[in-house]
Protein backbone atom coordinates (compact mmCIF):
# COMPACT_ATOMS: atom_id res chain seq x y z
CA UNK A 1 0.00 0.00 0.00
CA UNK A 2 1.50 3.46 -1.37
CA UNK A 3 1.36 5.99 1.82
CA UNK A 4 0.36 9.51 1.76
CA UNK A 5 3.97 10.87 1.33
CA UNK A 6 5.52 8.79 -1.23
CA UNK A 7 4.87 11.62 -3.90
CA UNK A 8 6.86 13.75 -1.82
CA UNK A 9 9.89 11.32 -1.94
CA UNK A 10 9.48 10.85 1.85
CA UNK A 11 8.19 7.65 1.93
CA UNK A 12 7.44 5.45 5.39
CA UNK A 13 9.96 3.10 4.22
CA UNK A 14 12.32 5.51 3.25
CA UNK A 15 11.89 7.20 6.83
CA UNK A 16 11.73 3.11 8.20
CA UNK A 17 14.98 2.39 6.46
CA UNK A 18 17.25 5.30 7.44
CA UNK A 19 15.88 5.42 11.13
CA UNK A 20 17.30 1.54 11.14
CA UNK A 21 20.46 1.05 13.69
CA UNK A 22 23.28 0.86 11.31
CA UNK A 23 26.04 -2.20 12.42
CA UNK A 24 28.42 0.48 14.01
CA UNK A 25 25.61 1.90 16.13
CA UNK A 26 24.65 -1.13 18.31
CA UNK A 27 25.23 -0.88 21.56
CA UNK A 28 27.87 -3.49 23.27
CA UNK A 29 25.80 -5.45 25.43
CA UNK A 30 24.35 -3.53 28.58
CA UNK A 31 25.18 -5.05 31.92
CA UNK A 32 22.15 -6.20 33.92
CA UNK A 33 24.00 -7.23 37.15
CA UNK A 34 25.58 -3.45 36.98
CA UNK A 35 22.27 -1.78 36.34
CA UNK A 36 20.56 -3.91 39.29
CA UNK A 37 23.48 -3.04 41.75
CA UNK A 38 23.81 0.84 40.40
CA UNK A 39 19.68 0.85 41.05
CA UNK A 40 19.37 -0.90 44.17
CA UNK A 41 22.44 1.55 45.91
CA UNK A 42 20.75 4.54 44.70
CA UNK A 43 17.45 3.30 46.14
CA UNK A 44 18.98 2.96 49.58
CA UNK A 45 20.83 6.63 49.62
CA UNK A 46 17.04 7.65 48.35
CA UNK A 47 15.65 5.72 51.58
CA UNK A 48 18.50 7.83 53.64
CA UNK A 49 17.74 11.12 51.95
CA UNK A 50 14.15 11.07 51.97
CA UNK A 51 14.47 9.99 56.00
CA UNK A 52 16.39 13.19 56.01
CA UNK A 53 14.16 15.35 54.97
CA UNK A 54 11.26 14.04 56.19
CA UNK A 55 12.77 14.56 59.51
CA UNK A 56 13.53 18.24 58.58
CA UNK A 57 9.62 18.89 57.62
CA UNK A 58 8.62 17.24 60.66
CA UNK A 59 10.98 19.51 62.52
CA UNK A 60 10.25 22.44 60.47
CA UNK A 61 6.55 22.16 60.97
CA UNK A 62 6.49 21.11 64.52
CA UNK A 63 8.21 24.75 64.98
CA UNK A 64 5.87 26.60 62.89
CA UNK A 65 2.59 24.86 65.07
CA UNK A 66 4.42 25.39 68.21
CA UNK A 67 4.52 29.26 67.22
CA UNK A 68 1.48 29.40 66.28
CA UNK A 69 -0.03 27.75 69.28
CA UNK A 70 2.26 30.06 71.40
CA UNK A 71 0.29 33.09 69.45
CA UNK A 72 -2.74 31.73 69.98
CA UNK A 73 -3.07 31.00 73.64
CA UNK A 74 -1.05 35.27 74.53
CA UNK A 75 -4.06 36.42 72.40
CA UNK A 76 -6.69 34.43 74.20
CA UNK A 77 -5.16 35.22 76.79
CA UNK A 78 -5.94 38.80 77.24
CA UNK A 79 -9.56 38.07 76.44
CA UNK A 80 -11.91 38.43 78.73
CA UNK A 81 -14.09 35.22 78.79
CA UNK A 82 -16.54 34.16 80.63
CA UNK A 83 -17.02 30.93 83.14
CA UNK A 84 -17.78 29.07 79.69
CA UNK A 85 -14.90 29.66 77.90
CA UNK A 86 -12.65 28.86 81.20
CA UNK A 87 -12.51 25.59 81.04
CA UNK A 88 -11.40 25.67 77.46
CA UNK A 89 -8.86 28.14 78.18
CA UNK A 90 -7.32 26.29 81.14
CA UNK A 91 -6.73 22.95 78.30
CA UNK A 92 -5.40 25.36 76.00
CA UNK A 93 -2.97 26.36 78.61
CA UNK A 94 -1.92 23.28 79.65
CA UNK A 95 -0.93 22.22 76.03
CA UNK A 96 0.73 25.72 75.42
CA UNK A 97 2.82 24.71 78.39
CA UNK A 98 3.80 21.68 76.75
CA UNK A 99 4.50 23.45 73.20
CA UNK A 100 5.89 25.98 74.42
CA UNK A 101 9.11 24.20 75.24
CA UNK A 102 9.22 23.11 71.31
CA UNK A 103 9.09 26.63 70.68
CA UNK A 104 12.19 27.41 72.95
CA UNK A 105 13.82 24.56 70.78
CA UNK A 106 12.90 26.25 67.69
CA UNK A 107 13.37 30.04 68.40
CA UNK A 108 17.22 28.43 68.40
CA UNK A 109 18.44 29.75 65.10
CA UNK A 110 20.90 26.70 64.80
CA UNK A 111 18.10 24.25 64.97
CA UNK A 112 15.81 26.16 62.60
CA UNK A 113 18.87 26.56 60.44
CA UNK A 114 19.99 22.61 60.46
CA UNK A 115 16.59 21.87 59.51
CA UNK A 116 16.23 24.55 56.43
CA UNK A 117 19.64 23.24 55.02
CA UNK A 118 18.28 19.82 55.14
CA UNK A 119 15.41 20.34 53.34
CA UNK A 120 17.36 22.50 50.59
CA UNK A 121 20.30 19.86 50.36
CA UNK A 122 17.77 17.14 49.90
CA UNK A 123 15.43 18.89 47.50
CA UNK A 124 18.84 20.48 45.46
CA UNK A 125 20.88 16.56 45.26
CA UNK A 126 17.49 15.09 44.21
CA UNK A 127 17.20 17.27 41.34
CA UNK A 128 20.48 17.62 40.42
CA UNK A 129 20.70 13.87 40.02
CA UNK A 130 17.27 13.55 38.45
CA UNK A 131 15.62 11.65 41.08
CA UNK A 132 12.01 12.93 41.09
CA UNK A 133 9.92 9.81 42.20
CA UNK A 134 9.52 8.01 38.81
CA UNK A 135 5.64 8.69 37.63
CA UNK A 136 5.78 5.83 35.27
CA UNK A 137 2.40 3.72 34.88
CA UNK A 138 2.82 0.47 32.82
CA UNK A 139 1.38 0.67 29.81
CA UNK B 1 11.84 -14.15 32.69
CA UNK B 2 14.55 -12.67 34.69
CA UNK B 3 15.52 -8.70 34.34
CA UNK B 4 18.73 -9.59 32.69
CA UNK B 5 16.63 -11.69 29.93
CA UNK B 6 14.80 -7.93 29.35
CA UNK B 7 17.95 -5.77 29.47
CA UNK B 8 19.07 -8.62 26.52
CA UNK B 9 15.72 -8.24 24.97
CA UNK B 10 15.35 -5.07 24.59
CA UNK B 11 18.32 -2.81 24.99
CA UNK B 12 18.42 -2.53 20.97
CA UNK B 13 15.01 -0.95 21.31
CA UNK B 14 15.52 1.25 23.96
CA UNK B 15 19.11 2.48 23.12
CA UNK B 16 18.38 2.68 19.71
CA UNK B 17 15.03 4.79 20.53
CA UNK B 18 17.03 6.82 22.50
CA UNK B 19 19.38 7.48 20.04
CA UNK B 20 17.44 8.71 17.11
CA UNK B 21 15.29 11.06 19.65
CA UNK B 22 19.08 12.27 20.91
CA UNK B 23 21.08 12.18 17.99
CA UNK B 24 24.12 11.25 20.18
CA UNK B 25 25.97 7.97 21.31
CA UNK B 26 26.87 9.01 24.81
CA UNK B 27 23.65 10.45 25.62
CA UNK B 28 21.77 7.26 24.38
CA UNK B 29 23.78 5.28 26.25
CA UNK B 30 23.37 7.11 29.36
CA UNK B 31 19.77 7.59 28.75
CA UNK B 32 19.63 3.87 28.01
CA UNK B 33 21.04 2.79 31.45
CA UNK B 34 19.08 5.38 33.16
CA UNK B 35 15.97 3.40 31.46
CA UNK B 36 17.25 0.36 32.82
CA UNK B 37 17.75 1.19 36.13
CA UNK B 38 14.13 3.02 36.60
CA UNK B 39 12.40 -0.03 35.32
CA UNK B 40 14.21 -2.11 37.90
CA UNK B 41 13.62 -0.02 40.73
CA UNK B 42 9.73 0.74 39.61
CA UNK B 43 9.39 -2.94 38.52
CA UNK B 44 6.63 -3.15 40.90
CA UNK B 45 4.50 -1.16 39.63
CA UNK B 46 4.66 -2.98 35.82
CA UNK B 47 1.61 -4.78 34.98
CA UNK B 48 2.71 -8.03 33.46
CA UNK B 49 -0.81 -8.21 31.68
CA UNK B 50 1.08 -5.50 29.14
CA UNK B 51 3.77 -5.67 26.92
CA UNK B 52 7.07 -4.73 28.69
CA UNK B 53 8.41 -3.48 25.48
CA UNK B 54 5.73 -0.70 25.70
CA UNK B 55 6.57 0.31 29.24
CA UNK B 56 10.34 -0.29 28.86
CA UNK B 57 9.97 2.60 25.62
CA UNK B 58 7.58 4.95 27.34
CA UNK B 59 10.33 5.30 30.36
CA UNK B 60 13.59 5.61 27.42
CA UNK B 61 11.30 8.36 25.73
CA UNK B 62 10.94 10.40 28.88
CA UNK B 63 14.31 9.87 30.12
CA UNK B 64 15.95 10.63 26.15
CA UNK B 65 13.74 13.90 26.11
CA UNK B 66 14.85 14.47 29.44
CA UNK B 67 18.25 14.02 29.31
CA UNK B 68 17.90 16.29 25.45
CA UNK B 69 16.57 19.37 27.16
CA UNK B 70 19.15 19.20 29.68
CA UNK B 71 21.60 19.16 27.70
CA UNK B 72 19.73 21.65 25.37
CA UNK B 73 20.20 23.73 28.11
CA UNK B 74 23.11 23.12 29.35
CA UNK B 75 24.75 24.12 25.69
CA UNK B 76 22.47 27.55 25.71
CA UNK B 77 24.40 28.33 28.83
CA UNK B 78 27.92 27.51 27.88
CA UNK B 79 27.99 28.22 23.66
CA UNK B 80 27.97 32.03 22.84
CA UNK B 81 25.00 32.66 20.53
CA UNK B 82 27.17 32.28 17.23
CA UNK B 83 28.03 28.95 18.23
CA UNK B 84 24.40 27.91 19.03
CA UNK B 85 23.06 28.65 16.30
CA UNK B 86 25.55 26.86 13.68
CA UNK B 87 23.83 23.48 12.92
CA UNK B 88 26.33 20.84 11.38
CA UNK B 89 25.91 20.96 8.09
CA UNK B 90 24.59 17.54 6.61
CA UNK B 91 25.14 18.40 3.07
CA UNK B 92 28.77 19.02 3.62
CA UNK B 93 29.31 15.78 4.44
CA UNK B 94 32.49 13.95 3.35
CA UNK B 95 32.38 12.89 -0.39
CA UNK B 96 33.66 9.31 0.38
CA UNK B 97 30.29 9.38 2.12
CA UNK B 98 27.73 7.05 -0.08
CA UNK B 99 24.50 8.93 -0.91
CA UNK B 100 22.37 6.77 0.66
CA UNK B 101 24.57 7.17 4.22
CA UNK B 102 24.31 10.67 3.42
CA UNK B 103 20.70 10.36 3.10
CA UNK B 104 20.02 8.32 6.15
CA UNK B 105 21.98 10.96 8.08
CA UNK B 106 20.17 13.91 7.15
CA UNK B 107 17.23 12.29 7.82
CA UNK B 108 18.47 11.34 11.04
CA UNK B 109 19.56 14.98 11.61
CA UNK B 110 16.40 16.43 11.10
CA UNK B 111 14.43 13.61 12.71
CA UNK B 112 16.54 14.86 16.15
CA UNK B 113 15.64 18.40 15.77
CA UNK B 114 12.19 17.84 15.68
CA UNK B 115 10.22 19.16 18.19
CA UNK B 116 10.00 16.48 21.31
CA UNK B 117 6.20 15.92 20.23
CA UNK B 118 6.59 14.97 17.11
CA UNK B 119 10.10 13.60 17.73
CA UNK B 120 8.48 10.43 20.33
CA UNK B 121 6.34 9.38 17.67
CA UNK B 122 7.98 9.42 14.75
CA UNK B 123 10.92 7.66 16.43
CA UNK B 124 8.15 5.14 18.07
CA UNK B 125 6.28 4.80 14.79
CA UNK B 126 9.79 4.41 12.42
CA UNK B 127 12.33 3.16 14.71
CA UNK B 128 10.41 1.13 16.80
CA UNK B 129 8.23 0.05 14.26
CA UNK B 130 5.15 0.38 16.27
CA UNK B 131 1.88 1.15 15.21
CA UNK B 132 -0.59 4.01 15.85
CA UNK B 133 -2.32 2.22 18.35
CA UNK B 134 0.79 1.02 20.19
CA UNK B 135 2.36 4.39 20.04
CA UNK B 136 -0.74 5.71 21.89
CA UNK B 137 -0.67 3.22 23.90
CA UNK B 138 3.05 3.64 24.75
CA UNK B 139 3.02 7.69 25.57
CA UNK B 140 -0.30 7.76 27.14
CA UNK B 141 -1.93 9.84 23.61
CA UNK B 142 -5.16 9.30 22.18
CA UNK B 143 -4.26 7.23 18.64
CA UNK B 144 -6.17 10.23 16.79
CA UNK B 145 -3.51 12.86 18.54
CA UNK B 146 -0.57 10.36 17.51
CA UNK B 147 -1.99 10.27 14.08
CA UNK B 148 -1.80 13.72 13.57
CA UNK B 149 1.14 14.46 15.54
CA UNK B 150 2.72 11.63 12.87
CA UNK B 151 1.38 13.63 10.01
CA UNK B 152 3.01 17.03 11.34
CA UNK B 153 6.18 15.56 12.40
CA UNK B 154 6.66 14.25 8.54
CA UNK B 155 6.02 17.91 7.37
CA UNK B 156 8.16 19.22 9.41
CA UNK B 157 10.25 16.25 7.98
CA UNK B 158 9.86 17.11 4.38
CA UNK B 159 10.37 20.95 5.42
CA UNK B 160 13.31 20.14 6.77
CA UNK B 161 14.54 17.98 3.87
CA UNK B 162 13.77 20.20 1.27
CA UNK B 163 16.16 20.86 -1.26
CA UNK B 164 18.34 17.84 -0.04
CA UNK B 165 18.64 14.71 -2.05
CA UNK B 166 16.79 12.18 0.37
Amino acid sequence: MKDVDELDGLSESTLRAAMRLDKDERPRRFDAVAIVAAAEHRTALEQMLRAVRGMALIGVSLGIEAVVAVAAFNLLANVDVGEPFGLALSALAVVAQQVAVLGALTASPSVAVAALAAVVFATVYERTNRRESLNVRAS
Amino acid sequence: MTFEDVVREHQDSVYGAALRILGDRDAALDAANQTFMKAYRSRASYDPSRPIKHWLLRIAVNEAITIGRARTRERARHAPESDAAALPDRAATPEAETLGRESREDIRAAVARLPDRYREVVVLRYFNELSVDEVADVLGRSSSTVGVQLLRGRQLLRKALAGRSV
